[in-house]
């Protein structure tokens, strides 16, 4: 088998740059740490209550330390459960100043769901019997939408929140 | 061995018949699904609502399910089989196997698709559980994998028979390319066969009570990604040995040919994680190294865009053309069996780019269920495959029917791919922009908690639904093509234009046929990629979920 | 033998075959390739 000169040249540029693509990749996620959501605990999705994180009183945003913040989610069809604010009213909108760390922890009572909070990198698979979980900087000032973007069945558009960034 | 000849003899009618009715199947699906694309741009739009209460994702569901696993299936087994009859000959069992697979697979497509237009299983083309379809719906879908899987097994058979009696010879290129696409699909199909079979008809019958919701993702996945190999590895059929001889030149190189198309079955299925990057319950580590072997399943199609510029030139200097870029502008551009699939090739070239982003693990989040992939995978399959399928139908179907193309036809062809390169252009970058922006894909219509930024999204919808709209006048003209070519062209020969290798031509060697290699490797690499994290998957299973009915709308 | 010497003539027509079109053409894809990915991960980066 023959390869043209051309060809091996192309050949070369074009694996190298796959693999300085990989290499970039893996020292973010194997020394920085960015690796894609992949939690890895399990839960019982008929008694999220259960567990720490998912019990009512402990949904929604939590200041942990100064500039650190928790946000805690229960996910149901076709809801984001964030608690409930000193009314009593359910919570849509999380606010948090520009720069903070927010770890989002969430978990499904149902189907599988999605959650991502668009226009950042928080976007997470979120299936029963498994809890998600990533941490990110807030690095931009806004409002971003938090959608459901996995399908979850009819009402699936309407189950969405909002993160405010000041 | 000079083909001509050979390309220009009509099947028997009886063969003929076989490859047409996978046509019909084809086009049917083209226009019942492009129906559905049409509606769905326009409910996203905001300025447009579904009739008689019909559901969007109901209309959704049939897109994807026709669209992606009907039309495909269908074309790829007819002109498929049509290759083999062509290039190894095809026995009066052979092709009564044929009719087997293409009733199993009609029965399961017609099953399906009522099940689905009843309302009962609005699930998605990717069906993923506890959301739970009438068993119809999985029956029907096992019914369409198990007819190809009897398409598969004959396409094995006749190239088997053909070896025996040419003992020694290497066997047609488009036969082992053929034979490589199959083996691939059986491989690959067999993970989401476990699923549907052991997880999914039971559990959804009753008899089981709980489903694993991982594991089904992953044994869908497994499937998930060759599945859109087994769309293209047709269309790169057509690249490597059809497109030289419709602009009147030869097989760039039998042996890199070959060579591509053994490492996309070796690199195209170890790779399902890929899909699953932002998914908890999956040790990072595997993903990561799935996302180094799809980062191997790039280099075939690297090969491919340089053989296939490389035929281009070859061929336009042999005819006298000495500039740099002189071959270029001296290509076919009037030919629409040249100009459809080169538009294909073009689109391939920001959709292969879109893939490696994707793939490219912690960035998926970037993109991840955003209308970006909406957007990536109408570039790959909504036009680099189906321009190429069409580029395909131009000479195939009147072969088949034993007509012409006529000039009125091709030049009707070029306006259709004219078309839909504008609308898909629209259409696309549209929807690349909306996903970089955060848009979600599989949404009906829909404002959210308000804002600005949702406001963008809808602007990008509005162009969407113009995009769409396009398109679906494409599709129409295309139906109008495909019955022209079936019914009313004038009788004639159409050529089936399988290109000749150089008569100097290196010889191929032996080793790219050694199927017990090539097909050793392929599940040593899968069990390498997969049986550590399926193991971790099973041992850290959570409990088990019930069918969910009423967040489809069922009683 | 035969068959040996006719390999190497055969390689030599090809290498001199002219593919620098070709050339420019696939390097022209890989600069896209390179600088969308780059774009994306500057994306991925600054969010």
């Amino acid at each position: 088998m023959h390869l043209h000169k051309y060809e091996k040249v192309w050949l070369t540029f074009g694996m190298a740059s796959l693999v300085i693509f990989l290499l970039i990749i893996g020292f973010a996620a194997f020394w920085k740490g960015t690796h894609p959501q992949s939690h890895l605990e399990t839960i019982d999705q008929n008694n999220v209550e259960a567990h720490d994180s998912f019990k009512p009183e402990n949904l929604g945003l939590t200041e942990v330390a100064d500039g650190k913040y928790k946000v805690n989610i229960v996910a149901s069809a076709f809801n984001y459960d964030f608690g409930v604010d000193k009314d009593e009213k359910p919570v849509k909108t999380i606010r948090v100043p520009q720069g903070s760390t927010v770890l989002f922890t969430i978990t499904s009572k149902d189907v599988v769901h999605g959650f991502q909070v668009a226009g950042t990198n928080v976007n997470m698979m979120v299936e029963p019997g498994h809890i998600s979980r990533y941490e990110a900087v807030m690095k931009n000032k806004g409002e971003f939408t938090v959608v459901c973007n996995e399908y979850c069945g009819i009402g699936h558009h309407q189950m969405f929140g909002k993160v405010e960034v000041y | 061995m000079d083909g001509t000849e050979n390309n220009l003899r009509l099947f028997p009618k009886k063969d003929a018949r076989l490859y047409m009715s996978f046509m019909y199947v084809t086009f049917v699906s083209l226009l019942v699904g492009g129906l559905m694309g049409l509606l769905q741009t326009f409910v996203r739009s905001g300025r447009f609502t579904l009739p008689f209460n019909i559901n969007y994702y109901t209309i959704l569901t049939v897109h994807g399910v026709i669209l992606g696993l009907v039309l495909t299936t269908f074309f790829i087994l007819g002109f498929q089989f049509a290759l083999m009859g062509k290039t190894v000959g095809i026995s009066d069992k052979q092709r009564n196997a044929g009719w087997v697979s293409f009733w199993i697979m009609l029965v399961g497509t017609i099953m399906t698709a009522v099940t689905i237009l009843v309302g009962e299983a609005n699930v998605l083309y990717t069906f993923y559980a506890p959301l739970a379809a009438h068993p119809a719906f999985y029956i029907g879908l096992a019914l369409v994998i198990i007819g190809s899987w009897v398409g598969a097994f004959t396409n094995f058979r006749q190239l088997y028979v053909w070896k025996k009696a040419h003992k020694g010879e290497k066997s047609p290129l488009l036969a082992f390319m053929v034979v490589i696409n199959m083996l691939m699909w059986v491989i690959a199909s067999l993970g989401v066969a476990i699923a549907v079979v052991v997880q999914f008809i039971p559990w959804s019958l009753g008899y089981t009570e709980t489903i694993n919701v991982l594991v089904s993702r992953t044994l869908f996945w497994y499937f998930g990604h060759p599945l859109v190999y087994f769309w293209l590895l047709p269309a790169y059929m057509a690249w490597y040995a059809i497109i030289p001889k419709i602009i009147g030149g030869k097989l760039f190189s039998d042996s890199l040919a070959r060579l591509a198309f053994i490492l996309l079955l070796m690199f195209s299925i170890p790779v399902g994680f890929h899909h699953q990057l932002t998914e908890p319950g999956i040790d990072p580590t595997w993903k990561f190294i799935q996302v180094v072997l799809t980062m191997m399943v790039v280099i075939p199609s690297l090969m491919t865009a340089f053989s296939i510029f490389a035929t281009f030139e070859i061929t336009g200097r042999r005819k006298g053309f000495s500039s740099l870029f002189g071959w270029f502008k001296k290509l076919p551009w009037g030919d629409v069996r040249f100009f459809a699939p080169f538009v294909g090739m073009v689109a391939f070239i920001p959709g292969g780019i879109g893939g490696i982003i994707n793939a490219s693990h912690q960035m998926n989040a970037l993109v991840h269920n955003t209308i970006w992939i909406t957007g990536h995978f109408h570039l790959t399959i909504a036009t680099t495959v189906i321009l190429t399928y069409f580029g395909i139908a131009y000479w195939l179907v009147p072969h088949l029917t034993g007509r012409r193309l006529t000039k009125q036809l091709n030049k009707l062809g070029i306006i259709q791919t004219i078309i839909w390169t504008v609308g898909m252009t629209i259409m696309s970058t549209a929807m690349h922009i909306q996903g970089l922006l955060g848009g979600p894909r599989r949404s009906a219509y829909s404002e959210y908690a308000g804002g600005a930024q949702v406001d963008t999204w809808i602007g990008y919808q509005l162009a969407q639904a113009i995009g769409g709209t396009i398109l679906f006048v494409g599709i129409l003209l295309m139906t109008y093509i495909f019955i022209k070519l079936t019914f009313f062209a004038p009788r004639g020969v159409e050529e089936f234009p399988i290109a000749a290798e150089d008569e100097d031509a290196q010889k191929t060697p032996k080793i790219l046929e050694n199927w017990y290699l090539w097909i050793g490797i392929t599940i040593a690499l899968i069990a390498f990629a997969y049986t550590i994290p399926m193991i971790d998957i099973i041992k850290h299973s959570p409990p088990g979920s019930v069918p969910f009915k009423w967040p489809i709308g069922r009683g | 033998m035969a068959k040996k010497q006719k390999q190497t003539s055969v390689a030599s027509s090809a290498e001199s075959s002219n593919l620098k079109g070709t050339f420019i053409m696939v390097m022209i894809l890989g600069v896209l390739m390179v600088g969308a990915w780059f774009g994306a991960y500057w994306l991925f980066i600054s969010r």
